[in-house]
């Protein structure tokens, strides 16, 4: 067991080698970074058990903090000052993707933990609404509609290459899949360290967490930071993957789409967003050109009601039992 | 050296708890006795820091801890073994055992006590990694009062400790509970079964709709004609 996972990423970065098909690791990348996406979704929903549904907001926002890093921007900021940055590398958008990201989460956590429940999911939908308002009005600094375009593509230096702009589709598709990895392994050490206990604790108890003195305000903004940090790193890699943000990353359906990922491949386990998200990050593109456009979110429906049907704890957690019962 | 002066207490309606005063002195098993609703629970979570007074003081050795955070109140050596759902059952046992010991630093002294849990209580030893949730109701009472003793309490307070569990176990759960008195800590219980708390008391005081109705020892109460009309059934 303890090799399978290294396989499994082996035979992941030998994919671009044995199909050098441009539109195969199109569809990779961008399940790739959807799984990102839902792995930081899952440390929230799956291991805090509190339902964000503004997730989507950090991932925007860090597509536009990158953009917007690398793009350099002009803005008036009132009483006669204007803020000016200049076009900065890609990599320092990556790691302001990442710090704006955590800061958003912060402020977030630190509101939204207040309260449990339905109402913790109102403020973070509204949070992401909040958020698609400025980007869709804010014309100065995010040409609201009009989109920011042209965005560079991530640059990496590499030892003896200098820097290099990874522009080819298997080279974002490793960077992709080594953020990924990363993305995979922190949240592992967090999970698997006394932070992590202190979650699942109040996930089950929050009560009786409390009673034993597990600070549990302050254990949850830190899991809302670093899934927001997270999220916000898949968000700058959209953003130069595509080179284009607009308005619509902020749309719950991408939040919606992570919940499904996370829920169908069985929150609370490390490999359950990484199964859920490459199965329902490939089935849209699986079907395309084999079902009518009309069915095919049809199918889309019915795959995952018949996942939740059968495996309510997500796939995950699932295999692992029926395996279990046949040893 | 722990007092309650005019606690109030309330979930945002009407009071849960009204003016309740007590008092629980060093070493002693003093037993809350009440029907449902009556604000025993109240009484602790308020004590742990669960809840927030409205009114009154706690003092702890003449320390003020009214409104502390819970983690604020374990250090200063007050233990809470809740109702209900006494385990996290997705942790193992071990885990749920070094919870109770979350405050703690002297890593040494935890593995010793951990040992000691472990001799107390064998099946614990046997179920060490398996997660709790799938220990049966006596032993998942038998790991939440160990975990409550691995922060070292002064003060332990239990909360129904013999709810839900077959007679024999009740028994087995009140010899325990005797026993931790006995090896010098401060019980404060709560207990839905008057007749063992009273027996078991030394003294006790009897809630009624968030009031405090009568006190005295655990003799006094058992021949008090209202406490046996109400509560141990004639």
């Amino acid at each position: 067991m303890s090799n399978a996972p290294w396989a499994f990423v082996a035979a992941l970065a030998a994919v671009p080698v044995l199909v050098p098909n441009p539109y195969v690791l199109a569809v990779l990348t961008l399940a790739g970074i959807f799984v990102i996406g839902a792995i930081s979704l899952n440390l929230l929903l799956g291991y805090t058990g509190q339902l964000s549904l503004g997730h989507g907001a950090f991932f925007g926002l860090g597509a536009y903090a990158s953009a917007l890093t690398s793009l350099g921007f002009d803005i008036g900021i009132g009483f006669g000052l204007r803020l000016r940055v200049d076009p900065q590398p890609v990599w320092l958008g990556f790691l302001m993707a990442i710090l704006v990201a955590c800061a958003f989460g912060w402020m977030l956590g630190r509101l939204a933990f207040r309260v449990r429940g339905a109402y913790f999911v109102i403020i973070t939908i509204c949070f992401a609404q909040v958020l698609r308002m400025v980007a869709l009005n804010w014309v100065e600094l995010t040409q609201g509609p009009m989109a920011l375009i042209s965005i560079p593509p991530v640059s990496l230096w590499l030892p003896g290459l200098g820097v290099v702009p990874l522009v080819t589709k298997a080279q974002t598709y490793w960077l992709v899949l080594a953020v990924g990895v990363l993305a995979f392994l922190l949240v592992r050490q967090l999970v698997e360290s006394r932070i992590g206990r202190a979650l699942i604790a109040l996930r089950s108890n929050e009560a009786l967490a409390r009673s034993v003195g597990i600070p549990v305000t302050h254990y949850l903004v830190v899991a809302a930071v670093v899934s927001a940090g997270i999220a916000g790193a898949a968000g700058s890699l959209f953003a130069h993957y595509m080179g284009i943000v607009d308005p619509d990353v902020f749309m719950f359906i991408y939040t919606v789409t992570m919940v499904i990922m996370v829920v169908t491949g069985g929150k609370g386990t490390l490999w359950g967003p990484v199964v859920g998200g490459l199965i329902f990050g490939l089935i849209p593109d699986l079907l395309r050109g084999r079902a009518a456009p009309e069915l095919q979110w049809v199918i889309y429906g019915v795959a995952m009601i018949l996942f939740v049907m059968f495996l309510p704890r997500g796939i995950v957690p699932g295999v692992q039992s029926l395996l279990r019962r046949r040893a | 050296m722990l007092r309650l002066d005019g606690l109030s207490v309330g979930y945002g309606g009407p009071l849960a708890l009204q003016d309740l005063s007590l008092e629980v002195r060093d070493g002693e098993l003093v037993s809350l006795i009440g029907a449902n609703g009556a604000g025993k629970s109240t009484t602790l979570k308020a004590i742990s820091g669960l809840l927030k007074p409205q009114a009154g003081r706690i003092t702890w050795g003449g320390e003020a801890i009214g409104g502390l955070s819970p983690r604020a109140v374990i250090a200063r050596g007050i233990a809470h073994c809740p109702e209900g759902r006494r385990v996290f059952p997705q942790l193992s046992v071990r885990e749920n055992l070094e919870m109770g010991a979350l405050l703690r630093r002297d890593h040494g002294g935890i593995a010793a006590d951990l040992a000691a849990m472990c001799d107390r209580f064998p099946r614990l030893r046997e179920r060490l990694s398996q997660a709790a949730g799938t220990l049966s109701g006596g032993e998942q009472q038998m790991l939440a009062i160990a975990r409550a003793l691995m922060s070292r309490p002064r003060l332990v307070m239990f909360d129904e400790p013999s709810l839900g569990l077959a007679p024999s176990l009740v028994e087995q759960v009140f010899a325990i509970v005797r026993e931790i008195r006995a090896k010098g800590t401060t019980v404060l219980m709560v207990e839905q079964n008057a007749m063992a708390a009273l027996q078991m008391a030394d003294r006790a005081y009897l809630l009624e709709a968030g009031q405090l109705v009568q006190a005295g020892t655990g003799a006094e109460l058992l021949a008090s004609p209202e406490v046996r009309a109400a509560y141990l059934g004639g």
